[in-house]
């Protein structure tokens, strides 16, 4: 019997990114069809909280390593994007004298704005909370979250506990982002961009070690690899990512609050990873998808949604180990079977 | 003419509370040979092996690699520096096929591992020394097998396979025989013969046949410190060490 390289993906899982990019791309007109703009937001909010899942399961489901940062990074690329266009609408630059600047509310320079500080964020908390693991890595990734809460609630100058409202319109190199259409284009470009990083990361070098040290962290520095450093560029590129999420979810809604920034959401990232899939890069756009519907349908027939929500979590992980992306591979098994 | 020798360690103590499992221990190793380090049970042979591997610090002394001195160094730089592991207990990576374990090692003996985008399972020169080690184990067959689906005598080739896959200077063998059947065994003894001349070889093993087959030397610890260094057949001479140790088995 010839055994078949079990590192390569099957067909089906390897299509299976591209499908889910392209019925999310099927939104806009299904939704024009229907008469039904709200859903375009819904699509928008879906692709923007995929953009920080994904992220997020290259350290949960690759590095083994339960992080509840990310929405607190997830919410410094949001307001890195809010905060600059909130300096071009008050015509007051940030900083003074020579240091001063104008602010920017162009998202081809304050996104990747946004990404560099919440990467550089991620790096200094990272380099902090990789010195643990486990339940400490948990904790300590939690009480970084939560001041990075409560320090968005104290900038009183950017709306405090209510959040900073964007009230210029926002363009990308002159492109007016305003239009829902072309934001939302913009946006899923932006997560099959990730995806296809993402994709190429963990099959890499890198990627490799990343997984070899969640097994077996021993076995990994005692090849001369020291998975500190691996774990820590991990992280800085997860956190990036998320920044960049979080700046796109500002851009979108034109709001950002400390409410995004709260580690329950943080909890809520990791049940999108948990929901799609640790296991496939692709699984958490799943998840959150599975999740922003969930919770607007539950939530709207009975106010304790979260109840029911609960419930079809503990069904998913029971029945499913490899959560909703283990349809995917069943069908694949199955016909692979015949 | 004296050779400077591979491996220097002087007055090296290790304790755990208020064990002193490494006790002012001096040891020298030769440029090319197998050195088998035998002791009772609890002599402190795995706690030594883990000093110079990196995983443990010694409290004190000295440990210096062809004139270099590592004590202090982690285990990724001495691995680096060509100092490679076979554990006692399997250490794998249970998930990746016997090939990914291998190709793993060879990562590590290639130096950084920053490399973000090419795919690694289709690099040649990842794959290629990976299938070669795998070869001279004899294990080249299961190469796509998963290492959580392989026999424990399997396991230990594929350990072996992963240390050799470093290219070290220093191979530290921990019980290589341990726990595999008597054929296993007999396999596994041939094997480490051949590697007599392409590697250093520190030999831990209780198997004393094995031992006093293959070592050109053997370092006796008791309680922490040599008591006697030498060939098989002084070592086998020598009263202290009979009354030590090899008459109570023998």
């Amino acid at each position: 019997m010839a055994e078949s390289d079990p590192h390569r993906p099957a067909l089906v899982e390897r299509l299976a990114p591209l499908v889910v990019v392209a019925l999310l791309a099927a939104v806009p007109p299904v939704a024009q069809m229907l008469g039904d703009p709200f859903l375009i937001k819904v699509a928008t909010r879906v692709v923007v909280f995929a953009i920080a899942a994904v992220a997020l399961n290259l350290i949960l489901g690759f590095a083994g390593l339960v992080s509840l940062l990310q929405a607190g990074l997830f919410g410094v690329g949001g307001y890195a994007v809010a905060i600059a266009a909130h300096h071009v609408f008050e015509a007051e630059p940030i900083g003074f004298s020579a240091l001063a600047w104008e602010g920017s509310t162009d998202l081809a320079l304050t996104l990747p704005l946004a990404a560099a500080v919440a990467g550089l964020v991620a790096l200094v908390t990272g380099m902090v909370s990789l010195r643990t693991s486990g339940p400490y890595f948990l904790m300590i990734t939690l009480a970084f979250d939560q001041m990075l809460y409560y320090g968005a609630v104290a900038l009183q100058k950017y709306g405090g506990d209510d959040g900073l409202q964007i009230l210029t319109p926002l363009s990308f190199a002159g492109w007016d982002m305003s239009n829902r259409w072309r934001f939302f284009y913009f946006a899923l470009t932006m997560l099959a961009v990730v995806l296809l990083v993402a994709t190429r990361l963990v099959a890499s070098r890198f990627g490799i070690v990343l997984r070899a040290s969640a097994e077996n962290e021993r076995r990994v520095a005692v090849s001369g690899i020291p998975p500190y450093a691996h774990r820590l560029a991990a992280f800085t590129v997860s956190g990036a990512v998320a920044g960049l999420a979080g700046g796109l979810l500002a851009a979108g809604q034109q709001f950002v609050s400390p409410a995004d920034m709260h580690w329950v959401r943080s909890g809520d990232f990791v049940v999108m990873a948990v929901l799609g899939g640790l296991s496939t890069v692709w699984g958490p756009v799943v998840g959150a998808a599975a999740f922003v519907v969930l919770e607007l349908l539950l939530s709207s027939w009975t106010q304790h949604w979260q109840l029911a929500f609960g419930l079809i979590i503990v069904a998913v992980v029971l029945t499913l180990r490899g959560g909703l992306s283990d349809l995917v591979h069943l069908a694949g098994r199955s016909r692979g079977a015949r | 003419m004296t050779k400077r020798p591979l491996l220097s360690v002087r007055g090296l103590v290790k304790r755990f509370g208020g064990l002193t499992a490494t006790n002012h221990l001096d040891f020298d190793l030769e440029h090319g040979e197998i050195h088998g380090v035998i002791g009772p049970n609890g002599a402190g042979k795995t706690t030594f092996v883990s000093q110079l591997q990196g995983q443990l610090t010694p409290d004190a002394g000295s440990i210096v690699l062809d004139g270099r001195d590592v004590t202090r160094e982690p285990a990724p730089v001495r691995a680096r520096l060509g100092i490679a592991r076979s554990f006692q207990i399997t250490s794998l990576v249970p998930s990746f096929t016997v090939l990914a374990n291998v190709m793993l090692a060879v990562q590590g003996g290639q130096g950084h591992s920053f490399r973000f985008w090419k795919r690694a399972w289709t690099d040649a020169t990842l794959a290629g020394p990976a299938h070669v080690a795998l070869a001279t184990v004899g294990l080249a067959h299961r190469a796509n097998t998963l290492a959580a689906d392989l026999a424990h005598g399997e396991c230990r080739q594929l350990e072996l396979a992963m240390a050799l896959a470093m290219k070290p200077r220093l191979l530290l063998l921990d019980e290589p025989m341990a726990g595999v059947g008597r054929q296993d065994g007999v396999a596994m003894t041939d094997m480490i013969a051949r590697l007599k001349g392409v590697t250093t070889i520190v030999l831990i093993e209780h198997d004393m046949d094995a031992v006093f087959r293959l070592a050109d030397r053997i370092s006796v610890l008791v309680a922490g410190r040599v008591i006697r260094t030498g060939t098989p057949a002084e070592v086998r001479a020598d009263p202290e060490v009979r009354a030590a140790y090899l008459g109570h088995s023998h």
